[in-house]
């Protein structure tokens, strides 16, 4: 395999024969495409040029070392990666070091954090024996079939019905709508999102959290926290919801779990929660599976990230979060554009104004489709400015005025302050053009 | 055996006009601004010399030209294809983007039409094409810095036309519509088809279609055409 002709020529294939939308977008939004390095955390493109990737993906930066080592070291073995049993010693390791951390005994491993949520879903009506399952408005749980049920409304939800039935959407925060969804004694999961990401980077109010901790055991509801964007020290906290008056039932987690370099997510949950739903014998420990889930490789990528995941690294998270969110304040204070700094951590978000001028809108621009659904071209064109510098900032899915950062653990704080001040010098270039 | 250089020449149309000149027994040189390894294929395949540098950077065009006609005595064939373009509207257009989208589609024809009709004025013969688009002439949605620049080279293919047809040397403009390569990879999926319904063959072209007829108009057949703006966009 000839890696440097597959850097030459493969961007332009995955256009021909993988997805040429997301091509033709990454394109649109000035994105850097021909990225063909990882170096010191952060990405290089063919022209040299340093990229420093806020998506959230990686926790310590791309091709972290001791990561790729740890890989590397275990391919060097002859040790199997996949076991025909599905006994695999390598997912032993990993689900016992999820349960040092989180004290969660029961880890159900898969590959994608779409799958994890389909866990949930089949954990919970398992276990329940109730089919009803309650999400929030402006959820983002993965993009399979029941995992798309639980969506917002919109472009990755509506072409797909019909949904999953039994599923009731309630507003965020809203504990009386939570309270009546319950009542009627058919729901058997409440999933949430601590934080939600494509939602806008909106925080659960504490009085919302106490709610669902409280209704969901008083009418024995399986609590699922989503956690595929807010756990792994995203927040500040190994997860999120250690702060919560209740523990979840169960919490889903993937991502960056897998070190950046494979794909892995996981549901935890209790030991007694996962032989209640599928102990009855022998076929039931089985009757939810996903083939590659236990695979040594992915499970091998995550031992070592958790290892470098200590708690010093998530109080660097914590103080250095706390500090750039400061300083996102501080600097954007007062321009015209910005309504609110959001999030925790290194999971941060900008909610923007509407632009109001004409020929900065959708509709000017040609897509009337996304026009006709009122989106707003406030964070994409700021995502855009930013683009140009090296700064790979993105939009929330489902919000598209809020402009969304998640950066590596690891990113030095000089590199935050350039980009707070870089934001600050595109909005005010967005705001004189309007 | 003709000696042509082609701007913009190891990718895209560039790369199938230089091929369609080397199916024809002439030797080709091409230019290009950044891959290496585009140019290395190129090379390959059809035996071209390779220049890397930007169009409009003077030195670089004066020293291409003098390379070629070093290497094989003058110039016969000018195919000014290197173009860029930015998607963006009005709005987001910067200074620098305005320039270096007409430095590159415009001001690079100038540039390397100039360095090489020195010597086809002498030779009392050549051909000068330069490859515009259909944007620039069509109520089209384009960025106004790429379709301002692909009517420069109008004008620009006009005068020189007029300016150096004495010496039996041709001027042309070759307008392709939305093709296989190029601008149509860059647009959504409801613009092309737009393009699609507007175009009397009801589909986008390709590259090979459209270097054949470069290859025509450099060709010694095509010597009564000059000042001329042709078409290849399947009747938009």
């Amino acid at each position: 395999m000839d890696h440097r002709e597959i850097l030459r020529k493969g961007f332009g294939e995955f256009a021909d024969h993988v997805n040429p939308f997301v091509a033709q977008r990454a394109e649109l939004a000035g994105e850097a495409i021909r990225v063909v390095r990882a170096a010191d955390g952060h990405l290089w493109d063919a022209d040299g040029r340093a990229i420093e990737d806020f998506h959230g993906t990686q926790m310590f930066g791309h091709r972290h070392p001791a990561i790729t080592r740890a890989v590397s070291d275990w391919l060097a073995t002859d040790i199997p990666s996949w076991y025909p049993s599905r006994v695999s010693p390598h997912a032993g390791r990993l689900a016992k070091m999820l349960h040092e951390r989180t004290g969660y005994s029961c880890s159900f491993f898969a590959c994608a954090g779409t799958d994890a949520v389909e866990a949930a879903i089949k954990l919970g009506r398992a276990l329940t024996k109730k089919p009803g399952i309650v999400a929030l408005e402006g959820a983002y749980h993965g993009c399979s079939v029941g995992s798309t049920a639980l969506m917002a409304r919109g472009p990755f939800h509506d072409p797909f019905g019909p949904h999953l039935p039994g599923v009731a959407r309630i507003p965020l925060g809203d504990a009386e709508a939570l309270a009546r969804a319950l009542s009627a004694g058919d729901v058997g999961s409440v999933i949430v999102e601590p934080i939600q990401g494509e939602g806008g980077v909106r925080v659960l109010p504490d009085a919302f959290v106490a709610a669902l901790c409280e209704l969901t055991k008083k009418h024995g509801a399986l609590l699922v926290a989503d956690e595929i964007q807010t756990g792994l020290g995203r927040t500040g906290r190994f997860l999120r919801t250690e702060s919560w008056p209740r523990r979840p039932d169960v919490v889903l987690l993937g991502k960056a779990l897998g070190g950046g370099l494979a794909p892995i997510s996981v549901l935890l949950t209790d030991r007694d929660t996962f032989a209640r739903a599928y102990g009855r014998d022998f076929e039931g420990g089985e009757s939810h599976n996903v083939t590659f889930s236990y695979n040594a490789l992915s499970c091998v990528a995550a031992i070592a990230a958790l290892e470098l995941l200590d708690d010093a690294m998530i109080a660097r998270v914590r103080d250095v979060g706390t500090a750039f969110k400061k300083k996102l304040e501080s600097v954007l204070a007062g321009q015209s554009l910005v309504e609110e700094v959001r999030g925790e951590g290194l999971m941060l978000g900008v909610k923007l104004k509407a632009i109001e001028h004409p020929w900065l809108t959708f509709e000017h621009f040609g897509f009337e489709t996304i026009a006709a659904e009122g989106r707003s071209t406030a964070a994409p064109l700021l995502c855009h400015r930013l683009h140009q510098h090296g700064l790979f900032c993105f939009t929330c899915g489902h919000d598209w005025s809020v402009f969304r950062l998640q950066p590596r653990y690891t990113i030095p704080e000089a590199t935050l302050d350039r980009l707070a001040t870089q934001i600050r010098t595109e909005l005010d270039y967005l705001t004189g053009l309007s | 055996m003709k000696r042509c250089i082609v701007t913009g020449g190891t990718r895209g149309l560039g790369r199938a006009i230089a091929g369609a000149l080397a199916k024809r027994g002439h030797r080709v040189a091409v230019t290009y601004s950044k891959n290496d390894d585009d140019a290395e294929d190129v090379k390959k395949e059809i035996g071209a010399l390779t220049f890397k540098g930007s169009v409009a950077d003077a030195g670089h065009v004066r020293d291409t030209v003098a390379a070629v006609v070093a290497a094989w005595g003058g110039v016969d064939v000018l195919v000014n294809n290197a173009g860029i373009t930015q998607i963006l509207p009005l709005a987001l257009i910067e200074e620098k983007d305005w320039d270096l989208v007409m430095d590159v589609n415009a001001k690079g024809a100038f540039l390397f039409s100039r360095a090489c009709l020195k010597h086809m004025i002498k030779a009392r013969s050549g051909r000068v094409l330069s490859i515009g688009n259909f944007a620039s002439e069509r109520l089209v949605e384009a960025p106004v810095h790429y379709a301002a620049s692909k009517s420069a080279l109008r004008g620009f293919t006009e005068a020189l036309a007029r300016e150096v047809g004495r010496y039996g040397i041709t001027v042309n403009l070759l307008a392709p519509g939305l093709l296989d390569v190029g601008l149509a990879r860059m647009l959504p999926q409801h613009r092309l088809e737009e393009y699609r319904a507007q175009c009397g063959l009801g589909r986008t072209g390709t590259a090979a279609e459209v270097a054949e007829l470069a290859a025509f108009l450099v060709s010694d057949e095509a010597s009564f055409v000059t000042g001329a703006k042709i078409a290849a966009d399947g009747g938009v």
